[in-house]
C-alpha cells in the first residue's frame, strides 16, 4: 500500500486536499473524498439491458437503486470481470448518488495544493482529459481524477 | 439569487392562498347579503398578505390587483356591498389574475391589468368615501404591511427549527380567526397557515434595522392585549405608520419578546402539522423497505435454526411494526380528493352560465385520501369529464321543464373506497346518451362494421366514446372540445392504473365512474424471469396470462416471419423478452419449430396490453406477483427503452421494470392499423368470456396444493396446536361460544397428511347451517384464476377438478363434500328440512305440476363455462331437478322459447358470449309470458353496481355458483323439484 509523503511542515504551507485514492488498472487515481459517500464491496448487479458499455448495471444501497459505472470503460480500458478486490465507490454527482467500480482500492491521502503539479497530455495512453494533477509519491504517482465531470460527459 | 428564492417562496405562498379564495368567494356568493365575517375576512387577510408581500418584492402588477381586490373585499365586509353574481364574478377573475400573474411572475410586471383593477375599483364607486391616499402611496404602506406580518410572527425568528412551535401564537389577534376558520373548514388547516410563515420571515430578515422597529410599532397597537377586537381594521394598521412613521421608532420590541412564551403552547386549533419535502418521505420509504428486507433475513435465519419461541414472538412484534411503519409512511403521500373537487364548484358554475344552463354540483366524500401523485394527475382527466357532463349531458332549463325534470340540473361528485381502490363517480341527471346514435355514428366513421354494430349491446356502444377518433370536429365546442377527446382521458387515467367506465339512460343521465388505485408509489406487479434476470411488469398491463404446453406447440405459428399465438379465434403477435432486451442473439434462439420439439416444456407467454396495443411477451419464467416500490433509474439509464424503472426485490436484489410500449417499440412490433379495432372487438368479448375465479391457495402436505373459491370462505383462523382438542375421533376447536369441528383433508381425501406444528390456519366454511373447520399447514394467496378446471384427470371425493397455479397441480376442493363426508349427519337434517320447507312453498296451483315431471319442473341453465355448467348441473341434479343447460344466453333464449312451459325456473351465468345473461333476463321479461318466471343469476364475483345492473334487468335473486346450499334453498324457494315433489308426495 501507498504511504504519504507529506510533512506536517508542507501541509501548512498551502491548503490540502484530501483524496481517496483506488487502483485501476495498476494506475493510481484520487478523486476529492467531499463527493464520496462510501465505499462498499460490490453485490448483486442487475445488469440493464441496453445500458451504454459503460454501466455495470444497477445496485440496491440501502434501498436506493444506484447505477454503477465501470471506471475502466469511462477511461478508455477494457472491461473485466468483477473480482473480489473490486469496489465500488459511491460519489455524489448531480443529485444523485453512481457507483463507481475500481479495481482496488487504496489510502486516504492528504495532499497540499502546492503539490499537485499539473498533468501530462495522456498518462500511460490514458486520454488525460479528466485528470486535474498528478501527486508524487515515493512509489509512484496518483492522478487526480475530475471525477463529476467523468459522469457528465458519460 | 436570494431575490429568486423569495419570490419563489412567495409564489408558493401566494397559490396556497389563492386556492383557497375561490372556493370561499363561491361559498360568500351563495350567502348573498347574509354575509359571514369570518370567511369574508378570511379572504380579505389573504388577498391582503399577497398584496404586501408583492409590493415589498416590487411585483406591481400583483399589487395593483391585489391592492383593488383588497379594497372591494373591505367593502364586502364592512357590508357596503351585497355579493351578487356579478361583482363576485369580478371578484373571482381578480382571484385568477392574480393565480394567473403567479405562474409567470418573472414577466407579471410587464402585463397590463388596468382593465381589470377599473372594473374592481368600479364596484367602490357606489357611495364610496373619498379616499385620501395617492396612488404613490400604496407601495410604501404595502413595504409597511409586510413588516406587520413579518413581526406579528416574531415566533418564526426565535424558533427557526421546530415549525411545530409556529402554531399561531396567543397574542396574534389578525392570524387567529383565519386559523380557526380553516380548522374548521378545511381538514389540514395548519399546514397551510404554518406554511405561511417561513415566507414571511425571508422579508423580515432582509429588512433594514431602520425598517424593523417601525413595523414592530406596528403591531404593537393591534397585539396589545387590551385591544378587544381580534380583527385589526386594516384601515387602522395601514394609516398609523403614515400619520406618524417617525416617532413609531424607538418603541419597545416587547411583542416580539412576548411572542415567544406564547408561541411554545400549540394552541388547540392549531393540529401539529408539518411541512416535510417528499424526497424525505421517498428516503423514508426506502429505509422502510430496507427494515422489511432486513426482518426477512432475520426471519429466515431464524427458521433455519430451530430456536425457542421467545424469539417468535419478538420477531413477529418487530414484524408488525415494521409493516405499520411501512404503511404510515405511505398515508403520508395521501392527501384529500378534495383538494382537486373544490375547484369544480367554480368550473360548473362558470360553464353553467355561459351555456345558459342551470347546475347544481353536489360533492360527497371530499375528506377520502389518495396519493399526492395521483391527485395532481387526475385533475385534468377529471376537469374534462365534468366539463363534459355539463356541455353535453345537462339540458338547458326549457328543455328541462319540458321533459318533467327541475330547470336545475344536478351534477354529483362523489367519491369513496372500494376494495382497495378509489372509485369517483360523476353523475349528472341529463339527457343521457343515445346508444343508437353512437353505433350509427361509429360506422360513418369506420370504426365498426355494420354487423359489428348490430351485434353490439347498449353498454358497449356507449363505451364507443372512449374509442380514439371518435370525438367528432362537429361536436367540438369550444367548452368539452379543447382539442382532447375522451380517449385521451381514458388513457391518461389509465396510465394511472386506473379504469373508467360509462353508464347512461337516455332521459334519465349519466354515470362515469373512475377508478383508481390508492397510490402510485405501489405497483402490483407480476415477477418474470428472463435469462438470468427478474424483471417486474405491472399487473395493469397484463390482460392474462397463456401456458403453452409442449403438445400445443402448434398455437405458435409464423406469420410473415413474426411469431403469432393463435388465442381464442385471434392471431396475437409475439415478443420474445430474452431477444428484445438483447439477452441473447436473435439467431442464437432457435425458430419455434426447431426448439418446440426439442427443449421448452412450456411456454410462458404474457398477454399484456397498453392502449391499443396488445401482443404476447414470451418469457422463460413467471415467478410471483408483488407489490413493488417503484424507484426511478440514474441519469446514465434514461435512454433505456424498455424500461420505466427500478424496484427491490424481498431478497434484496434489484429487478427493472418493463414498459410494455418501450418493448414493443424495440422489437419493431407494429399494429395492423386495419384489423385493429376489429381485434379490439374480438379480444373484448374473448376477455368477457373469460370467467375468473377468485380461491384461496393452501397446502395441507406442503408440497400439495388445494384451491377453494373465496365464496365459500366464511373466514381464515390462525391457532396454535394445543388450541386443538380432540374430541373422540373428531378433532375440535374451542371457539368463541362454542366449538368448532375440524377436519382434515388427508382424512377425507387423497391428500398426504398434514406435518405436526406449532401453529396452524384453519380455513372456516359454513355449510348445512354449521361452521366447519379445514386444517391447512399454510396459506398460499387469493388469485383469481380461469374457471377452467380439468374434472376428468384427477379423480378424488370433494376435489372439483384440477388446474395448474403457479406450476402446482392445485386440486379445488368440494367444501360442501368434504363436509357431507365428514359429517353426514348434518346433511340427513338438512335433506328432511327441505322436504318441509317445500311442502310449505307448494302453493295449490303448483300442485297439478308435481303430477307432470315432464311439464314445469325442469331448471334452465345457461352457463359457458362447461366447468361450471357440469358442476351445477350435477348438483341440481342430485338434489332431484331436471336441468336442462345450455351454452350461453342465446342458446337459452332459443330453448326457453321453444318449450315456454317447460320451465319452472331459469338460472343464468352473466358473461357469456353471443348473448350475456343480462341480455337474456331482458329478453325474458320482454315477453308478458316470462313476466313471472323467476331467474336467479350466477355469479363468482359482483360489485354493488353489478347486482343493480342485474335487477334492473330482471333478474329476480343473485347466487354465488360454488355455493352449492344456498343456491339449491333458492331454488327451491321459486320450484318444486321433482325428486322432493314425489318425495312429498309419498309422505303425504
Amino acid at each position: 500500500m501507498t504511504t504519504t509523503t507529506q510533512t506536517p511542515a508542507e501541509s501548512k504551507s498551502s491548503a490540502a486536499i484530501t483524496l481517496a485514492t483506488f487502483y485501476v488498472d495498476n494506475m493510481l487515481f484520487g478523486v476529492n473524498i467531499d463527493v464520496v459517500q462510501e465505499i462498499n464491496r460490490l453485490s448483486d448487479v442487475t445488469e440493464v439491458p441496453h445500458s451504454p458499455s459503460s454501466v455495470r448495471g444497477v445496485i440496491n444501497l440501502r434501498g436506493e437503486v444506484v447505477t454503477v459505472v465501470d471506471l475502466r470503460s469511462l477511461l478508455g480500458m477494457k472491461r473485466r470481470e468483477i473480482e473480489s478486490d473490486c469496489r465500488c465507490v459511491v460519489i455524489h454527482s448531480q443529485d444523485e448518488l453512481i457507483g463507481v467500480l475500481v479495481d482496488q482500492i487504496a489510502d486516504t491521502l492528504s495532499v497540499p495544493q502546492s503539490k499537485i503539479d499539473p498533468p501530462p497530455a495522456n498518462i500511460d495512453g490514458i486520454e488525460g482529459q479528466y485528470f486535474r494533477g498528478v501527486h508524487t509519491l515515493d512509489s509512484g504517482v496518483v492522478i487526480l481524477l475530475d471525477v463529476q465531470q467523468l459522469l457528465e460527459a458519460n | 439569487m436570494e431575490d429568486a428564492e423569495l419570490i419563489h417562496e412567495f409564489v408558493e405562498e401566494a397559490r396556497e392562498h389563492l386556492g383557497d379564495v375561490e372556493t370561499q368567494l363561491l361559498q360568500i356568493e351563495a350567502m348573498g347579503a347574509n354575509i359571514n365575517d369570518d370567511l369574508v375576512n378570511t379572504v380579505f387577510r389573504a388577498i391582503h398578505s399577497v398584496k404586501g408581500a408583492a409590493g415589498f418584492l416590487g411585483l406591481t402588477q400583483v399589487n395593483n390587483v391585489a391592492h383593488s381586490f383588497e379594497n372591494v373585499l373591505g367593502k364586502v365586509r364592512d357590508h357596503q356591498l351585497v355579493p351578487d353574481p356579478f361583482n363576485v364574478d369580478v371578484m373571482l377573475k381578480a382571484a385568477d389574475r392574480l393565480r394567473g400573474l403567479m405562474e409567470s411572475i418573472d414577466t407579471s410586471n410587464e402585463t397590463d391589468n388596468t382593465e381589470l383593477c377599473e372594473k374592481l375599483d368600479a364596484l367602490l364607486v357606489e357611495n364610496a368615501p373619498a379616499t385620501t391616499e395617492t396612488p404613490d402611496v400604496p407601495a410604501q404602506i404595502d413595504a409597511i404591511e409586510t413588516a406587520i406580518e413579518d413581526a406579528i410572527e416574531p415566533a418564526v425568528e426565535e424558533e427557526e427549527t421546530v415549525e411545530d412551535a409556529l402554531v399561531e401564537p396567543a397574542a396574534d389577534p389578525v392570524k387567529k380567526p383565519r386559523a380557526r376558520k380553516k380548522a374548521t373548514a378545511k381538514k389540514a388547516p395548519a399546514k397551510k397557515t404554518a406554511t405561511k410563515k417561513p415566507a414571511a420571515k425571508k422579508p423580515a430578515a432582509k429588512k433594514t434595522t431602520a425598517k424593523k422597529p417601525a413595523a414592530k410599532t406596528t403591531t404593537k397597537a393591534p397585539a396589545s392585549p387590551t385591544e378587544p377586537t381580534p380583527i385589526v381594521e386594516p384601515t387602522a394598521a395601514v394609516e398609523a405608520p403614515i400619520a406618524a412613521p417617525a416617532p413609531a421608532a424607538p418603541a419597545p420590541a416587547a411583542p416580539a419578546n412576548a411572542a415567544p412564551s406564547t408561541a411554545a403552547k400549540p394552541s388547540p386549533a392549531a393540529e401539529s402539522t408539518i411541512r416535510v419535502g417528499v424526497r424525505v418521505l421517498d428516503r423514508l420509504m426506502n429505509l422502510a423497505g430496507e427494515l422489511v428486507l432486513s426482518r426477512n433475513q432475520l426471519l429466515r435465519v431464524l427458521g433455519e435454526h430451530d430456536t425457542g419461541s421467545n424469539l417468535d414472538s419478538i420477531v413477529s412484534g418487530l414484524d408488525q411494526v415494521t409493516t405499520e411503519l411501512q404503511e404510515t409512511i405511505m398515508q403520508t403521500r395521501m392527501q384529500p380528493i378534495g383538494n382537486v373537487f373544490s375547484k369544480f364548484t367554480r368550473v360548473v358554475r362558470d360553464l353553467s352560465g355561459k351555456l345558459g344552463k342551470q347546475c347544481e354540483l353536489r360533492i360527497e366524500g371530499k375528506e377520502v385520501e389518495i396519493d399526492k401523485t395521483i391527485i395532481e394527475l387526475i385533475s385534468d382527466p377529471l376537469t374534462h369529464l365534468v366539463r363534459n357532463s355539463v356541455d353535453h349531458g345537462v339540458e338547458i332549463p326549457d328543455e328541462r321543464i319540458a321533459a318533467g325534470k327541475p330547470a336545475a340540473g344536478t351534477l354529483q361528485l362523489h367519491a369513496y373506497h372500494q376494495s382497495g381502490k378509489v372509485r369517483i363517480e360523476i353523475v349528472d341527471d341529463g339527457k343521457g346518451i343515445n346508444a343508437a346514435v353512437l353505433k350509427e355514428k361509429a360506422q360513418s366513421k369506420g370504426i365498426l362494421t355494420a354487423e359489428q354494430a348490430e351485434a353490439m349491446g347498449e353498454r358497449e356502444a356507449v363505451r364507443l366514446i372512449f374509442h380514439p377518433g371518435f370525438s367528432t370536429a362537429q361536436e367540438v365546442t369550444d367548452v368539452s372540445g379543447r382539442g382532447v377527446g375522451m380517449d385521451v382521458v381514458r388513457s391518461n387515467i389509465e396510465k394511472l392504473g386506473g379504469t373508467v367506465d360509462i353508464e347512461t339512460q337516455v332521459g334519465e343521465g349519466t354515470t362515469i365512474v373512475v377508478t383508481l388505485p390508492l397510490t402510485l408509489a405501489i405497483v402490483p406487479s407480476l415477477i418474470i424471469q428472463s435469462g438470468d434476470d427478474r424483471f417486474a411488469i405491472p399487473q395493469v398491463n397484463i390482460a392474462e396470462l397463456v401456458r403453452i404446453r409442449k403438445q400445443e406447440s402448434q398455437r405458435i405459428e409464423q406469420v410473415n416471419n413474426k411469431e403469432v399465438l393463435r388465442l381464442r379465434g385471434s392471431l396475437l403477435p409475439l415478443v420474445r423478452l430474452k431477444t428484445t432486451l438483447g439477452q441473447v442473439e436473435p439467431e442464437l434462439e432457435p425458430a419455434a419449430p426447431a426448439d418446440s420439439e426439442s427443449e421448452f416444456k412450456v411456454r410462458h407467454i404474457i398477454v399484456v396490453e397498453s392502449g391499443i396495443l396488445r401482443y404476447g411477451l414470451v418469457v422463460d419464467d413467471v415467478l410471483d406477483s408483488e407489490e413493488i416500490v417503484v424507484k426511478p433509474l440514474g441519469r446514465h439509464l434514461n435512454d433505456c427503452p424498455c424500461l420505466s424503472g427500478a424496484t427491490i426485490l424481498g431478497d434484496g436484489r434489484v429487478a427493472l421494470i418493463l414498459d410494455v410500449n418501450g418493448t414493443a417499440q424495440q422489437s419493431k412490433l407494429r399494429v395492423n392499423e386495419e384489423d385493429k379495432s376489429q381485434r379490439l372487438a374480438l379480444d373484448q368479448e374473448a376477455r368477457e368470456r373469460e370467467n375468473l375465479q377468485s380461491v384461496l391457495l393452501f397446502r395441507n402436505e406442503p408440497s400439495e396444493q388445494f384451491a377453494v373459491p373465496m365464496e365459500v370462505v366464511a373466514r381464515i383462523e390462525r391457532v396454535e396446536s394445543e388450541q386443538i382438542v380432540k374430541v373422540g375421533s373428531q378433532e375440535l376447536l374451542h371457539y368463541r361460544d362454542g366449538s368448532l369441528p375440524l377436519l382434515r383433508l388427508e382424512n377425507l381425501t387423497k391428500a398426504k397428511p398434514c406435518p405436526d406444528q406449532p401453529c396452524f390456519n384453519v380455513i372456516v366454511f359454513e355449510t348445512g347451517g354449521h361452521e366447519v373447520g379445514v386444517i391447512a399447514s399454510s396459506l398460499i394467496d387469493i388469485r383469481e384464476v380461469p374457471d377452467q378446471f380439468d374434472a376428468t384427470t384427477f379423480h378424488d371425493t370433494a376435489v372439483i377438478g384440477c388446474q395448474v397455479i403457479d406450476e402446482q397441480t392445485t386440486r379445488l376442493l368440494d367444501t360442501i363434500e368434504l363436509a357431507r363426508k365428514a359429517r353426514p349427519d348434518w346433511f340427513e337434517a338438512t335433506a328432511k328440512k327441505t322436504v318441509q320447507i317445500s311442502a310449505e312453498n307448494v302453493s295449490p296451483t303448483a300442485k297439478p305440476n308435481v303430477e307432470d315431471n315432464a311439464e314445469g319442473d325442469c331448471v334452465l341453465l345457461a352457463e359457458d363455462s362447461s366447468f361450471f355448467r357440469r358442476q351445477v348441473k350435477r348438483f341440481l341434479e342430485e338434489s332431484g331437478f331436471d336441468v336442462v343447460d345450455c351454452e350461453d344466453g342465446r342458446e337459452g333464449w332459443n330453448t326457453l322459447k321453444a318449450s315456454p312451459d317447460k320451465f319452472r325456473i331459469v338460472l343464468t351465468d352473466i358473461e357469456m358470449p353471443n348473448m350475456d345473461g343480462l341480455e337474456f333476463t331482458r329478453r325474458i321479461r320482454s315477453e308478458n309470458r316470462f313476466a313471472d318466471i323467476p331467474i336467479i343469476a350466477l355469479t363468482s364475483l359482483a360489485s354493488q353496481e353489478d347486482f343493480q345492473r342485474g335487477f334492473d334487468a330482471g333478474v329476480t335473486e343473485y347466487q354465488v355458483k360454488l355455493d352449492r346450499d344456498e343456491l339449491i334453498a333458492a331454488i327451491q324457494r321459486y320450484a318444486t323439484p321433482t325428486g322432493v315433489s314425489d318425495a312429498l308426495a309419498s309422505v303425504s
